[in-house]
């Protein structure tokens, strides 16, 4: 092992140990099912925003960003305003009438006025879907840090990665996870703020001397991020509408004790995001400026921009502590996404499939902590078969998702009197289907991943047609499909809980 | 529906913020070639730091109407 990656070494290790001791003293306050999946809706407005942020700003957001500034120059300009553009949605249309209506899941809210069942099953698979494609990504910023970090080959870095998340989920719960996204967020702040500190004062503190000396060595890539108005109206609506349909987003809302909590806590999450969002277009600016001026090319590809940068910045201690920063970002990230994949599992998919009262609260417990075992398995696997992908590209993939198929049926529910069981069915499975069938078939997944010569969609963001189609889905069936018998029987059995 | 502030700036901050995104992104994703100069880039970077500094007070926005609105709701009973 490289002993000029010990910073690196010791940094990660304080952080596992650090982690794995909450999470220890978690499992000791995580008995019930309300406290597994919702810390017994004790956290605080100030922590669940923190935690909320630490949920979204994930590793793959933070290399990939940075690594579309280099790559394609102020075109990366449009990830770091794309990843704040949707949090007032979430935080003034859904955040308070979620804390009002939902207890552990996204399909609790819905099923408070349409019939329970095929409501849980659809939510439990988009849910999983969101996870899964979001697992990945972080599954290949993991690999890809820990090849450069520990001198590790790729495929046992993702099962370390698969190992500890699980035993967060496994042993802490919502506790745990909640404050180790507490802990991450608050040192991928500080890091990104030191980091911006420092290329800012290799240009005299001047913004726009880094700014300018930046736009002078971008390449002819500037301004091919994306090639026409489509591309660009689907990858902004997936950006602003992306966020309110996570799952492990959405289900921070139900830690905190009240409405107002709730949107509290979105209004802190919402400032942090935007201020490490600027943070991360000065250090994008300084990754072209230094890395480019200086004729450095970033070990790893372009995908380690930002860690390379930290080695020009600040040695082998910055570099070190800055990629442990982002491998316990993606520790953290993956707790919260295995958390809400497990619960869909447990709480949705069971509970619709088996009958009423079948399912003790301590059962679905325990079947929720082997969920997390096979979602981790899962993920491990598919990180290795996505090894080679952009981590900036693979984490928008589940905003598309969650935009087509999780949002459209959400905000209908809760503003439009009108939509059906059937019509909600309708908008949640076109979504689902048209994203994952149009995402697979796109180039950079049909071409780039399984290595056809031609897609079988032409754009690699889908979102406009998906989630368009999930909003006239939801209405055409509503108005024209209308199932009253269906709808009335879901009515009273939630008025008999 | 009673129209109240609270209600209306819930609607009005995210679809100002979803359509400014939207119009950014189409105007950046136009073809441009070299027909845009350095100061072009500049003013894009410069407009994209003050929407993202306005996200976070638009919601701040919103939060002080409702629990403006909650507080008088309160008073009132």
């Amino acid at each position: 092992m490289n002993t000029d990656n010990l910073p690196a070494i010791v940094t990660f290790l304080v952080f596992v140990a650090t982690t794995l001791v909450i999470t220890w003293w978690a499992h000791r306050r995580t008995q019930t099912a309300q406290g597994f999946y919702a810390a017994d809706s004790s956290v605080s407005a100030w922590q669940n925003g923190v935690a909320t942020a630490g949920d979204y700003l994930s590793a793959a957001s933070f290399l990939g960003t940075i690594a579309t500034f280099y790559t394609f120059g102020t075109d990366g300009l449009l990830y770091a305003l794309g990843a704040a553009a949707g949090w007032p949605l979430l935080a003034c249309l859904l955040s308070e009438k979620l804390r009002a209506l939902g207890r552990y899941s996204l399909a609790d809210v819905l099923s408070h006025r349409l019939a329970e069942r095929p409501i849980r099953i659809m939510t439990a698979i988009c849910t999983l879907s969101i996870c899964g494609t979001y697992l990945i990504a972080q599954m290949v910023a993991a690999g890809t840090i820990v090849q450069v970090l520990f001198d590790l080959p790729y495929a046992p870095a993702v099962v370390i990665v698969g190992s500890l998340m699980v035993s967060y989920v496994l042993f802490g719960g919502m506790i745990a996870t909640t404050w180790i996204q507490i802990i991450k967020a608050s040192l991928l702040l500080a890091g990104a703020a030191v980091m911006a500190a420092l290329v800012l004062g290799r240009f005299d503190w001047s913004f726009s001397a880094l700014l300018e000396r930046s736009i002078t060595l971008q390449d002819s890539n500037v301004g091919r991020l994306l090639s026409d108005p489509f591309s660009a109206a689907c990858l902004a609506l997936a950006f602003c509408c992306g966020p309110a349909g996570m799952p492990h987003i959405l289900m921070r809302s139900f830690t905190v004790r009240s409405s107002a909590d709730a949107r509290r806590s979105l209004v802190y999450a919402t400032a942090l995001i935007a201020l490490f969002q600027l943070l991360v277009i000065v250090l994008g600016n300084g990754a072209v400026a230094l890395l480019k001026g200086g004729g450095i090319e970033p070990s790893g590809g372009a995908n380690m921009a930002a860690v390379t940068l930290a080695r020009i910045l600040g040695g082998n201690v910055l570099f070190g502590i800055v990629a442990s920063l982002a491998f316990a970002t993606i520790l953290a990230v993956v707790s919260g996404l295995t958390l809400a994949a497990a619960t869909a599992v447990s709480h949705d998919l069971l509970r619709s499939v088996l009958p009423r009262g079948a399912l003790s609260e301590a059962s679905e417990v325990k079947i929720s902590k082997a969920s997390s075992v096979g979602v981790g398995a899962f993920a491990m696997g598919l990180g290795l078969l996505f090894q080679h992908q952009n981590v900036g590209f693979l984490a928008t993939l589940p905003l598309v998702i969650a935009a087509s198929a999780n949002f459209p049926v959400l905000l209908m529910a809760l503003y439009w009197r009108r939509l059906t069981t059937a019509g909600a069915l309708a908008a949640g499975w076109t979504g689902l289907i048209s994203s994952v069938v149009l995402v697979v078939g796109s180039p950079k997944v049909w071409v780039g991943t399984f290595g056809h010569a031609e897609p079988l969609f032409n754009y690699d963001y889908p979102t406009l047609l998906t989630m368009g189609s999930a909003f006239v889905m939801a209405i055409v069936v509503s108005l024209y499909g209308r199932t009253p018998q269906l709808d009335g029987l879901a009515v009273r059995a939630n008025e008999t809980r | 529906m009673k129209l109240t502030t609270n209600r209306v700036l819930a609607w009005a901050v995210p679809t100002l913020f979803t359509a400014t995104t939207v119009t950014f992104f189409l105007r950046i994703a136009l073809p441009r070639g070299d027909s845009w100069s350095a100061s072009h880039y500049q003013l894009a970077t410069f407009v994209g730091i003050a929407l993202i500094a306005l996200i976070p007070l638009g919601t701040l926005v919103y939060h002080l109407a409702a629990r403006r609105s909650e507080n008088a709701s309160e008073e009132a009973k």
